[in-house]
């Protein structure tokens, strides 16, 4: 089974990283973690939400195989070698250089056409990579070949079961038994269970074995030789003439190659090289070898010497000079601490009762059942109770009942008239003269609070400062409330943090469940709500 | 004007990718959010005058006013999660065209600026088709020609409406 890496189905990146690498290594033999720097550098990936060294912070893992940037990379540098683009150095496979050809790819103004070629060039064995099965393929090519024969479609389930995991693709009649296999899986249409046997038989995963197929596919979608259309991939006029190509094209691999009783190798690899990428005819060479190979003139030897052969061999074929220095990073700053707090929150804090208040509340309270409660967990349990029904409460009500809640526990809380563009927030704390806004989510709006809620509550301040100066206090919090915290709280924490470290604005977070049981135990406890903690409140508040 | 008016049926990537393209045209290589990076909210980045960062939140709907929300939110992330001081971020509001002279938008826009100090940009299709046409680029302007806000709704560098 031949696996490809999938570090990102996007062509435009893949072409973009690798630019990148041609820039900033090319006079170097470089490791993984120097191409993880500079494509951090250029904030051309990510990791865990950030960029530059906060991402390198967020990803290095002491166990490399966990680290996900640092397996991104190792993923590109796979493909990159694949294609001939990179080479690892002589004795060590993490240490690559930037071949004379890859140099080519980055500054040419034609890098479709010498991808595509180089995708045609793709083939195992090969000098350059070691793979563990015994399989001789060229799987990009074998597409163009079989294409005409089935209809010019091919699926993604058709490929993983006749191409990828085919041993030997290497001349005719094995391009004919894959014509057939494709035919028969049509025909029988049982190529989930095709799938199954092949899974069972590789011991690989449905899922993962169709996840090496995302980067041939991006590969032949991306370039427009081939289009999407009803799980298909089917044959674009750009991909007709590429099979055009390819039907004048000479299939030759390594053992080929090696067959060819001729002590001027260099010569010929330099000039088939030539010929395939640049189109550079040696009219000398064409009549002295290809006479002797029998093969006719007007066709192209496909075989790229950059993708076959060892680092040693191309060093001496091109007169590529491979003794460079490594790489030298800027050193990255590893004190950069994450400042994030995994969690704020403010723990409920009551103080004694002075002044009962008494509202008309909106819905019946079991005020029984909270007075005669003998424990917290009795009202956690009653406040759990009373939430249960909430879920169904539409905007008008849940709204409502959120106003009802701040005044008994001794808020002078105000909702805002439907409507009213000047108030764009959903409520308000009246509080010496001061207005705490508060955002609103009913459970029939969202059940769980996110991300949406924190933007329109820093919203809120801002228009309330800019535009009732006199009634704002930058101490002073803006509320969101809705109906359930969600699971995960970390997006939303960091998120409070980086506005409050940015624009000096706090965001408070309260949820239905922990306004109520609030309320209730206020009541059982004869105890009223510590005022300041809500009013400066940032995070979330919990009971 | 008339690929604009085509938008609708491309799908959110196609369209995306046009308004990367148009973009383009005016002299900013954008980088587009990778679809399904939760972890990356901004739409797309890119340099700006060479020292700078550049965030884009593109509003292809009528929803104009989640725009400078968004952009709020991008600006706190761009600049305490990746480091880059606040006057090194240049953001962007990308519109299909200019809300009513009635719109809300105007005013938040202001309040954002008196609050922050951040001025948020405005460039609707038009005006980069305008820019584009004209075979000028983004930085052939000052920034405050897109400085469109409730005292200033409109571009004074294109005589028609918008």
């Amino acid at each position: 089974m031949l696996r490809f890496p999938n570090p990102g189905s996007n062509f435009e990146s893949f072409i973009k990283v690798f630019k990148n690498f041609n820039d900033k290594l090319n006079n170097y033999i470089f490791n993984l973690d120097d191409m993880v720097f500079v494509t951090i550098e250029k904030n051309l990936t990510s990791s865990s939400g950030y960029t530059g060294s906060q991402a390198i912070h967020h990803s290095t893992k002491k166990d490399r195989s966990r680290d996900p940037l640092y397996n991104q990379l190792k993923m590109y540098s796979e493909l990159y070698r694949l294609l001939g683009w990179i080479k690892s150095i002589e004795g060590t496979a993490l240490k690559f250089l930037i071949t004379p050809f890859g140099n080519e790819i980055a500054k040419a103004n034609n890098v479709l056409e010498l991808f595509i070629k180089s995708i045609l060039c793709i083939s195992v064995p090969n000098e350059g990579i070691v793979t563990k099965s015994n399989i001789n393929l060229r799987p990009f090519y074998t597409i163009f070949k079989v294409i005409p024969y089935i209809e010019n479609k091919i699926s993604r389930d058709e490929m993983i079961l006749s191409i990828l995991s085919c041993k030997n693709d290497y001349g005719s009649s094995n391009i004919e038994l894959i014509i057939d296999k494709i035919k028969n899986i049509r025909k029988r249409n049982k190529i989930d269970l095709n799938l199954n046997e092949l899974s069972e038989s590789s011991k690989i995963k449905i899922n993962t074995l169709r996840n090496y197929t995302r980067v041939p596919i991006m590969f032949l979608r991306d370039t427009g030789l081939f289009e999407n259309k009803s799980n298909f991939l089917v044959l674009t006029k750009e991909g007709n003439s590429v099979l055009n190509f390819v039907n004048k094209c000479i299939d030759f691999r390594l053992p080929d190659i090696k067959n060819i009783p001729e002590e001027k190798f260099n010569e010929f690899y330099i000039e088939i090289y030539e010929l395939l990428f640049f189109n550079r005819k040696n009219k000398l060479f064409i009549d002295k070898y290809f006479s002797r190979l029998k093969i006719p003139k007007e066709k192209v030897i496909l075989f790229n010497p950059f993708q076959q052969l060892n680092v040693t061999k191309l060093s001496n074929i091109f007169s590529w000079n491979v003794n460079k220095q490594n790489y030298k990073r800027d050193l990255i700053d590893k004190n950069t601490s994450n400042n994030y707090e995994k969690e704020i929150k403010t723990k409920l804090i009551f103080n004694p009762l002075n002044k009962k208040t008494n509202q008309k509340f909106t819905k019946s309270i079991p005020i029984k059942e909270i007075l005669s409660a003998k424990t917290k967990n009795d009202i956690i349990l009653i406040s759990k109770k009373f939430c249960e029904d909430i879920i169904k409460y539409k905007k008008e009500n849940f709204y409502a009942l959120i106003e009802n809640l701040f005044n008994e526990l001794g808020f002078n809380c105000l909702n805002s008239r439907y409507g009213t563009n000047a108030e764009r927030w959903d409520s308000k704390i009246l509080y010496n003269n001061k207005i705490i806004p508060i955002e609103i989510k009913s459970p029939t709006e969202e059940i769980f609070l996110n991300i949406k809620g924190l933007r329109q509550a820093l919203e809120n301040k801002i228009i309330l400062h800019s535009r009732y100066k006199d009634f704002s206090d930058i101490n002073h919090s803006t509320l969101l409330v809705g109906f359930k915290y969600p699971n995960k709280r970390s997006d939303m924490t960091r998120l409070i943090q980086d506005i409050k470290k940015t624009f000096d604005i706090k965001i408070g977070v309260i949820d239905f469940y922990t306004l109520v049981f609030s309320f209730f135990w206020t009541i059982n406890s004869s105890q009223q709500i510590e005022k300041e903690q809500i009013l400066k409140l940032e995070g979330f508040l919990e009971k | 004007m008339k690929a604009y008016r085509k938008l609708n049926k491309l799908t959110d990537k196609q369209k995306l990718e046009f308004v990367k393209k148009q973009i383009s045209f005016i002299g900013c290589d954008i980088n587009l959010k990778r679809i399904g990076d939760n972890n990356m909210r901004i739409d797309a980045t890119s340099n700006f005058n060479n020292n700078k960062k550049a965030i884009f939140s593109i509003e292809f709907g009528n929803d104009y006013v989640s725009v400078p929300r968004k952009i709020l939110e991008d600006f706190a992330v761009f600049h305490n999660r990746y480091n880059i001081i606040k006057e090194n971020i240049v953001p962007f509001s990308i519109l299909k065209n200019l809300p009513s002279k009635r719109s809300e938008y105007y005013q938040i826009i202001d309040d954002i600026k008196d609050v922050t100090n951040i001025s948020i940009y405005t460039l609707t299709f038009k005006a980069i088709e305008n820019i584009k046409i004209n075979r000028k680029t983004i930085y052939d302007f000052n920034l405050n020609e897109f400085f469109i806000s409730k005292k200033n709704y409109r571009y004074r560098f294109i005589k028609n409406n918008l």
